[in-house]
């Protein structure tokens, strides 16, 4: 971890999660979260869920 | 313009993503682009803005995401070691990707699935993406997976179905997909779904002059007096198949001994490698020269270039050697059968047959006519074929047509 480790809550940027859930306090970059909550697009969320349900159009994942 | 080429993958490496990035980031700064590069720190342990020394550190995020993941609950996918590592790295990707900005870009450009995935989710929805696949993440693992049945992992198993979903959603995530050949498009369009009307096909190209000057002889490597030197360039990996060209080269050492093998490039087999020459009898007739700077030179030497792969895309080691004036010899194996025309620009075999190996070697070691017309053959196509002006026209139209995409609202989300 670098300078500007902070330990936070974790449920703190619960926004880019979902579903949302919270966790121990942990240790972060807090400017480095900042900057990410501040230049992700609108709606933006972890996991990607598509991806993460392995959700496929034919559906056998062949 | 400014341009993002983007990877999931390691900046700098030795393979033949990071060459390709290199090469295209000269091509368009010389057209007057502004070209930033993104990927993997050597290390690992970071994702970094190569030529102008930003840094994400992976750890200042991690234990956010493993953290927020796990409290979740429901996300079984990530109990699987395979795609909890590559996932949970993807997500630090999409998170460095919005702390360094995308705004700015005027061309967003992946080299791979992931990162096509992963910078589709953050950058502005009017900025273009543009998708080169170089190869199939899924192909590899799932080779993998069957030759580790250790692992446990089947066709049932949620990592060989994250597999195909990767591969799916990257390859679709873009505004356009492009591909190399034939092969891969079709790999994309009939395994794993992705829509044909995003891919658009065209070769590599390299910097013609420039490997001619490098093929130079400023090299101490001498060709052996009386020998026909068989080339093979490649990584020495299982997917190569440089095992079968040894196998092969015992079987022609029974019938001629008026050759020798050079095998120019590394890897984790080498010693395996070293050791069936040695037990074949051939520690005289093959050299394993290892990486080698003056690699284009030695194909200058070369009379006849093999690649007995596997599994291959458009590998530049076949380009070089065409350029060179080698008579090329390769498997059907992946995009290889459309880098030649067989009999007339290399000769083509099936992948695996060491005997047709043997016997194509034999032919053109025997007819020296016929070899020398192949690879004169060969020469003439590849300096237009592999034209890096070529490659670049088309990526520039590539790059329009992104952009009339995007600025119309994009392809819409999958």
């Amino acid at each position: 971890m670098n300078i500007g480790d902070l330990y936070v809550p974790g449920d703190l940027f619960s926004d880019l999660f979902e579903p949302v859930a919270s966790g121990p306090s942990l240790p972060v970059n807090y400017a480095v979260w900042q900057k990410i909550c501040q230049q992700v697009p609108d709606g933006y969320k972890l996991p990607d869920l598509p991806v993460a349900t392995l959700t496929l159009p034919s559906g056998d994942g062949r | 313009m400014r341009i993002l080429l983007a990877t999931y993958w390691l900046i700098p490496h030795v393979g033949g993503v990071w060459a390709f990035m290199d090469q295209i980031r000269k091509a368009l700064e010389r057209r007057g682009h502004q070209v930033d590069l993104l990927g993997h720190s050597p290390d690992y342990t970071r994702y970094h803005i190569l030529n102008d020394g930003r840094e994400f550190v992976k750890a200042d995020v991690m234990p956010m995401i493993e953290s927020k993941l796990s409290a979740s609950g429901g996300m079984h996918y990530l109990d699987d070691p395979v795609i909890r590592q590559y996932e949970t790295d993807r997500y630090c990707l999409e998170l460095a990707a919005a702390y360094f900005g995308l705004g700015g870009y005027d061309i967003i450009h992946t080299q791979d699935v992931f990162s096509a995935r992963s910078l589709s989710r953050v950058k502005p929805k009017h900025t273009p993406l543009v998708a080169h696949i170089h190869g199939s993440v899924a192909v590899e693992l799932r080779a993998h997976f069957r030759d580790h049945p250790e692992l446990g992992i089947g066709e049932q198993s949620p990592a060989w179905r994250y597999c195909h979903a990767i591969e799916y959603y990257g390859a679709n995530s873009a505004d356009i997909a492009v591909t190399a050949n034939q092969w891969m498009k079709g790999l994309l369009t009939r395994d794993f779904d992705v829509n044909p009307s995003r891919v658009e096909v065209f070769p590599y190209g390299i910097e013609i002059e420039t490997f001619r000057a490098r093929s130079l002889p400023m090299t101490p490597v001498c060709k052996p007096v009386g020998k026909k030197v068989i080339a093979c360039s490649a990584r020495l990996t299982f997917v190569k198949g440089i095992d079968l060209l040894i196998a092969a080269l015992a079987q022609l050492k029974a019938i001629r001994q008026d050759w020798v093998c050079w095998l120019i490039g590394d890897g984790e087999l080498r010693a395996d490698l070293e050791r069936q020459a040695r037990e074949l009898g051939l520690q005289d007739e093959i050299v394993f020269w290892g990486f080698r700077q003056d690699a284009p030179a030695l194909l200058a030497m070369s009379d006849i270039f093999v690649h007995a792969c596997i599994l291959d895309n458009q590998p530049i080691s076949v380009i070089e050697a065409q350029l060179a004036g080698a008579a090329v010899i390769v498997s059907d194996a992946g995009g290889l059968p459309e880098m030649v025309e067989h009999g007339r620009t290399g000769i083509v075999f099936p992948s695996r047959n060491t005997d047709m190996l043997r016997a194509h070697m034999n032919y053109l070691l025997e007819h020296e006519a016929y070899r020398l017309q192949l690879a004169d053959s060969a020469r003439q196509w590849a300096a237009s074929h592999w034209s890096m002006e070529a490659m670049m026209g088309r990526l520039d139209g590539v790059y329009a047509t992104a952009g009339r995409i995007a600025s119309g609202g994009g392809r819409g989300e999958i």
